[in-house]
């Protein structure tokens, strides 16, 4: 219990306090106030990770040290959130359900107990997690909760080179790992399996809140409920959210850039949003390397926005922007300047060797092939994400006006560019195709479904768009029929 | 009072996704409790680390320790021992004395030992023995 509660109180409590200072109150409350929490979730446990590497690196492997700064991180956040906290009111109030769209909350929540039921039951099957969660995350995990210099062990070249065992990556990024580590070094329970489970049931829960929040917000809660639906009827969710893998938290970090940006831009660019979603990119580079190559073009895209966008306060929204990912960015890069070890996967990297790989056509063939077919994987037959999405953008079609807005334009050609850069690191891999592909491209889909689900969703009609108001007749009520009739018996002349 | 009414349009793209959804995820929990229950803890880290624990009771934390074994060079072995054993690092050239023994077959470890200059400290249940490099 004490490992659950350390777990997960602290992050969302820390996120719940940062979100509500940098966000509005949405005018549709519930869905406002679990977009603070879920975001928050995520952002804290991102926050937090940062806070332990930090103190780590600047004071060394002492608890009572970190403990003090997390209770003080902690401490500042509220005083800075009761104070400065953004209190203006902003959106419009989302249309409750009525009718048979009711069904859409019973049929989440079905989905939503289907979803932990399983997480508990894969978690039970296989404590470690995969592969690479008990072999790279996990394991540099260990390694940073250690109470003595040993926790430096977390980035020794010596991990990508174990015994012929192959490598352990001591050069990825540590969002997870060092958040885990943070679990076991306060609770001393260095590698008990409660942390792993409960960070990857924390990250699963808050990518499905972010998304059903985030929609609800901007589109309604016909759009919110429906994007969790899909969501967490794909099957390749439901797999990756009891790896213990990066891969989720990733994107959970893509998705909450994509949100961000989408209620920046309904805020017209006023208010500190942006400050959010230069942090949520920032941890998205520390959780792992494909985030690395997200944060350039997804500050590309919010440049373009700026640019493109009648919005005032351009200088002010980027300062915000930069202001959110500074911190998260320069950990990431002193980390891989200073600290990380030569990355294993470079050493068969040549010019010559990326040359040749990119001019095999064959290759290329394979790459799309493989790719089709993880994304059948992605759902149960014609239970697929990607059929869901088609079916709804098809009967509620996409509003021509929304196509042409900034924000949905640039966040597609981000998300677009983030695939491609996906299918070009396949194209020039020094590994063996097959390999490379058969362990990491589900994965690396994955990481795309929550926003590719948000994109999709916020670019269409929400059902609410579409509806017929009816006034429905008034019948008079008893009270006022038995005055009415009283009033006309006192009527003279009657 | 004001009411919504959908167009059909509208519900069948409504209904579609979230049928679809619901189904899938009722489909993938049955197919994986299968899958669960005829594939528990499939890289056996359990048992590494149950096998493992003597040795972390002797070797210190900081160690860089040898590994040898019977099987051919399998990673996901020498990965879960890694694991079992962190933080002490299995390494190609160990700094320290420490080597690591993982058999899967029994067999006369004092000669294994002379054969690779080893010296055997202890053995523990499971094929899991512990030797020193000798001076």
């Amino acid at each position: 219990m004490l490992v659950l509660a350390i777990s997960i109180l602290p992050p969302c409590l820390i996120g719940y306090l940062v979100v509500r200072t940098f966000l509005p109150v949405y005018r549709s409350a519930w869905a406002s106030q679990l977009l603070n929490l879920f975001l928050g979730a995520g952002l804290g446990a991102g926050v937090l990770s940062l806070l332990f590497f930090l103190v780590r690196l600047s004071f060394g492997p002492s608890n009572m040290v970190y403990g003090t700064a997390e209770i003080l991180a902690i401490a500042a956040t509220a005083g800075v959130c009761w104070f400065f906290r953004d209190r203006s009111l902003s959106g419009t109030e989302a249309r409750p359900l009525s009718g048979w769209l009711w069904l859409l909350p019973a049929a989440t929540v079905v989905c939503l107990l289907l979803a932990a039921a399983l997480f508990f039951d894969t978690s039970a099957a296989s404590p470690y997690g995969n592969w690479d969660a008990w072999s790279i995350w996990n394991l540099r995990a260990k390694l940073l909760a250690q109470p003595d210099a040993t926790w430096k062990n977390a980035f020794s070249p010596v991990l990508n080179q174990l015994a012929g065992g192959g490598a352990a990556h001591g050069d990825y990024p540590l969002l997870v790992s060092a958040y885990i580590a943070r679990c076991w070094s306060l609770t001393g329970s260095s590698g008990d399996v409660a942390a792993p489970i409960a960070v990857a049931g924390l990250f699963s829960l808050a990518t499905a809140g972010v998304l059903v929040a985030g929609l609800a917000v901007l589109r309604g809660w016909t759009s919110g409920l429906t994007g969790g639906l899909v969501l967490l009827g794909t099957a390749g969710f439901l797999q990756n959210s009891a790896w213990q893998l990066a891969d989720v938290p990733l994107s959970f970090f893509y998705l909450a850039v994509f949100v961000l940006l989408f209620l920046f831009d309904a805020g017209r660019g006023t208010g500190r949003t942006a400050v959010l979603a230069g942090l949520a990119l920032g941890c998205a580079a520390w959780t792992k390397d494909e985030g690395m190559l997200f944060t350039p073009l997804a500050i590309a895209a919010f440049v373009a926005y700026l640019f493109f966008a009648r919005i005032g306060g351009r200088v002010r929204a980027l300062a915000l922007f930069a202001a959110g990912a500074v911190v998260p960015l320069a950990t990431v890069l002193c980390f891989k300047a200073f600290l990380a070890p030569r990355g294993a996967s470079w050493v068969a990297w040549t010019p010559s060797v990326l040359l040749n790989n990119i001019a095999k056509p064959s290759r290329s063939l394979r790459i799309v092939n493989a790719l089709w077919e993880e994304v059948v994987q992605l759902g149960t037959g014609i239970a697929n994400p990607a059929v869901c999405l088609a079916a709804f953008a098809t009967c509620l079609g996409v509003p021509r006006e929304r196509v042409r807005q900034p924000v949905v334009l640039l966040s597609l050609a981000a998300f677009v560019a983030v695939f491609g850069g996906y299918c070009g690191m396949y194209l020039i891999t020094p590994y063996d195709l097959d390999w490379h592909l058969g362990t990491s491209a589900g994965r690396l889909l994955m990481q795309l479904v929550p926003s590719a689900i948000f994109l999709t969703i916020a670019a269409c009609r929400a059902a609410e768009e579409t509806a017929i108001v009816t006034e429905e007749p008034q019948k008079p009520a008893r009270v006022t029929r038995k005055k009415s009739k009283k009033a006309q018996a006192a009527k003279p002349g009657r | 009072m004001q009411n919504l009414r959908y167009p059909l349009r509208t519900l069948a793209g409504l209904i579609i996704s979230a049928l679809l959804s619901v189904y899938g995820a009722m489909q993938f929990y049955g197919e994986q409790r299968e899958h669960n229950q005829t594939q528990r803890d499939p890289y056996k880290l359990i048992d590494q680390e149950r096998r493992f624990a003597p040795i972390r009771e002797i070797v210190p934390p900081n160690a860089l320790v040898g590994y040898v074994s019977d099987l051919a060079t399998d990673p996901t072995l020498i990965l879960t021992a890694q694991y079992a054993l962190a933080p002490r690092l299995i390494v190609k050239n160990p700094t320290s004395g420490w080597v690591i023994g993982n058999f899967a077959h029994p067999q006369d470890f004092e000669a294994f030992a002379r054969a690779h200059g080893l010296t055997l400290v202890k053995e523990f249940p499971d094929g899991v023995i512990l030797f020193q490099r000798s001076k």
